[in-house]
């Protein structure tokens, strides 16, 4: 990795954790993840989090799925991902997009607050972007960015080679940088 | 490298893996050139400009809300947690080899057909209740008595003479160097005609001693048992019969998963159990011959009407019967008849009674077992000697690719043919499977058009790519990349490639790669095609 890529987060090196101890470290490294991504999807933070903890528990008692999934994260991200879609669909609502919402609205209850606003206004403003990409090239660069997923974790998450998710992140990002508002790279 | 490869690969670097091959070049290339420098740079402010600084995190108190849940949950056991033996996905497993024989030679039937059949949507639930229904199976085996078993294989009666002569089992048996052995238990019968095999399985958990008998009649026709010191096995001949006893090696363990052994469906699990979940679907409830109810799964694997049915009685979630349908026929129905705990095994652990028994005249003319139905790792040597046909070889490994694979296989519709998976895993997951089989260069040998076909490619030593539909090449390479998934381990692509080859002695070599290649990449890996005896003097 050279100096100056963002660098995907840390990486879980065990295998399925076989205790609860261990599992609470699971929980430890994958918590902020997992309530991202579901409010992504969600688009409101108290069922993110209510959603989160359905994914480990279930991760917890759901051996005989987790147990054809090479990495952690990845079997982690499905299950959210499934998770997320039937919640959808019990509220019989198509998936709200992050662009769309009132940022305000959305964090009124939060627990975090101002921070989640921040937080939901500066993501709308991504997805606006990502937007303009086709879908599974913006999937790819979601999973990389707010899920920090590996390449090869990215491929079992999406189901496709590990070359197919380089070749959709290269084209998604070199799209991007043409998009991108000149002012994002200065601020970042 | 060049600029243009490195751009390609760009992306590489940002994964953190600097013992990453590809990783050390494209940083060497990144320090001597300032342009490509240039074009990271940008790569990493885009990704850096989308990375939200106002992160949305979890709450304050959530890992303890989540632990809180599940140990509640524990208490009340609202989650039942099942024990599942662990995958050991990098191990070969033999049964596994039964889904890459039978997957590849299913392909026959399917490639040239207009439409292909992709089954009922397959469930998650269906595969779980399989799943639990293995794992009781494997329970069955487990305590500090002898366990006992009994099923019946029974060869049903069928009118169509070539499905009445085509059936088969497999049947795992097991070495003195505690190897496990897969073998093809062949139970052909005239039209009409029905028999039932015996199937008894006699185990001691503690000590790991087993005795299997297998009888048709009163004709014993395969044991294979184990006393603690020795593995015991039984050669028949035509009107003779022996046991050779072979001492264990100092290597030897018992199997630590007797259900995948001698457990009813041995050698059919593991194909689904290393398999993705999709070919099981529900197909109903069944009242079983004993009067309980089961309910029905099915497995298919592309096939409307070919598939294996599983039996699951409701009141044990056991699997009571496994059924095999070929052409919507009942092929093969096994049926546990009997689980108990016994004393002694009814057959001693070293097959004495065995030796004992009378030969008797004829016997069942149509049982036949065909050894090892699939042999991993052989060398190009091996597959030059055991195949009855020429054998290609990629002269040079596909530079994506890692290392080969060589599988030879017996070749189910016409045994003792073999057939040739040579594999090869890639890193940048663009797996390369090409299968030689008897039974392919002789089905499209004899298709009009085949000879029609248009070539894309014809390399300087006369092998010709094939032109294909577009959905026939994805339906080939599905099948060929899954029957080559114990190797390769991950799932097809969806942009998977598939090949037909004919080669200048009239063979038809089939070929998929689990992605796209290049014009360049295709054309140079069918140039590095030669017969494989050429190849062996460097092998």
């Amino acid at each position: 990795m050279e100096e100056g890529s963002p660098q995907p987060a840390q990486t879980w090196q065990g295998g399925w954790p076989d205790t609860l101890e261990q599992f609470e470290h699971l929980v430890e490294m994958f918590q902020d993840r997992m309530v991202r991504y579901a409010f992504r999807r969600l688009g409101n933070l108290h069922e993110a989090e209510e959603a989160a903890q359905e994914v480990f528990v279930r991760a917890y008692f759901d051996q005989a799925n987790r147990r054809t999934t090479t990495y952690v994260s990845a079997y982690l991200y499905r299950v959210a991902a499934n998770l997320c879609t039937d919640l959808l669909r019990k509220r019989r609502r198509p998936t709200v997009a992050l662009e769309h919402v009132d940022a305000a609205a959305m964090t009124a209850n939060s627990p975090t607050g101002p921070q989640a606003l921040a937080g939901v206004e500066e993501q709308a403003r991504i997805e606006q972007l990502l937007a303009r990409l086709p879908r599974r090239q913006a999937e790819v660069i979601r999973l990389r960015i707010f899920g920090e997923l590996r390449m090869a974790e990215i491929a079992e998450v999406v189901g496709c080679p590990v070359a197919t998710v380089k070749s959709r992140l290269r084209y998604g990002l070199t799209k991007l940088r043409k998009i991108l508002p000149p002012q994002w790279e200065t601020i970042s | 490298m060049n600029c243009r490869t490195f751009r390609k690969h760009i992306v590489t670097l940002l994964d953190a893996d600097p013992g990453d091959p590809m990783h050390v070049e494209l940083s060497a290339h990144l320090r001597s050139c300032p342009k490509c420098a240039e074009t990271h740079d940008q790569m990493a402010r885009t990704l850096s400009a989308l990375q939200p600084s106002h992160g949305v995190t979890a709450g304050p108190l959530f890992k303890e809300r989540v632990m809180s849940r599940i140990v509640k949950l524990q208490a009340t056991n609202r989650h039942e947690t099942i024990r599942w033996q662990p995958v050991r996905a990098r191990v070969w497993r033999p049964a596994v080899a039964v889904a890459a024989a039978v997957l590849t030679v299913a392909a026959i039937s399917q490639i040239w057909r207009s439409n292909v059949d992709r089954g009922v949507p397959p469930t998650r639930p269906a595969f779980s209740l399989l799943s639990q229904a293995w794992a009781a199976e494997a329970a069955l085996f487990a305590g500090d008595e002898i366990r006992h078993c009994a099923n019946e294989i029974i060869v049903t009666p069928v009118d169509d003479p070539e499905l009445a002569g085509m059936r088969w089992t497999p049947l795992v048996s097991l070495e003195a160097t505690g190897r496990q052995r897969i073998h093809q238990l062949a139970l052909a019968a005239k039209p009409g005609e029905t028999y039932t095999v015996h199937d008894y399985v006699w185990y001691d958990p503690p000590t790991g001693r087993f005795t299997r008998l297998l009888t048709v009649g009163d004709q014993p026709i395969f044991a294979n048992s184990y006393d603690g010191k020795a593995i015991y096995r039984l050669e028949v001949g035509d009107g003779t019969r022996r046991v050779a006893k072979t001492p264990v090696a100092e290597s030897f363990k018992p199997p630590t998963s007797p259900a995948s052994v001698f457990g009813l469906g041995a050698g059919i699990r593991s194909t689904l159990d290393e398999d993705d979940a999709s070919v099981v679907v529900p197909a109903g409830h069944q009242t079983l011959s004993d009067g309980s109810q089961a309910r029905v799964l099915k497995a298919a694997s592309g096939s409307a009407d070919s598939y294996y049915l599983f039996k699951v009685r409701e009141s044990d979630n056991r699997i009571a019967e496994t059924e095999w349908i070929a052409k919507g026929q009942s092929m093969l129905v096994t049926r546990r008849v009997r689980t108990e705990t016994v004393a002694k095994p009814g057959v001693g652990w070293d097959l004495a009674e065995v030796s004992a028994m009378p030969v008797g005249k004829g016997g069942p003319a149509n049982v036949a077992i065909s050894p090892d139905m699939v042999v991993p790792d052989v060398s190009i040597q091996r597959m030059v000697d055991k195949a009855t046909f020429e054998t290609y070889i990629f002269a040079t490994d596909p530079p994506w690719a890692g290392k080969r694979q060589i599988s030879d296989i017996l070749d189910l519709p016409s045994p003792p043919h073999r057939m040739f998976s040579i594999a090869y895993r890639a890193d940048d997951g663009r797996h390369v499977v090409l299968a030689q089989v008897h039974s392919y260069n002789k089905f499209f040998g004899a298709m009009s058009e085949i000879h029609e076909a248009n070539v894309l490619y014809e390399s300087t030593a006369g092998v010709k790519v094939l032109a294909m539909p577009a959905e026939r090449s994805t339906w080939l390479a599905g099948i060929l990349l899954k029957s080559a998934r114990y190797w390769i381990k991950d799932p097809a692509s969806e942009d998977r490639t598939g090949y037909l080859l004919r080669t200048p002695e009239g063979t038809y070599p089939a070929l998929a790669v689990n992605g796209r290649l290049s014009d360049d990449e295709l054309h140079a890996l069918i140039d590095s095609l030669v017969p494989a005896k050429q190849f062996c003097p460097n092998d």
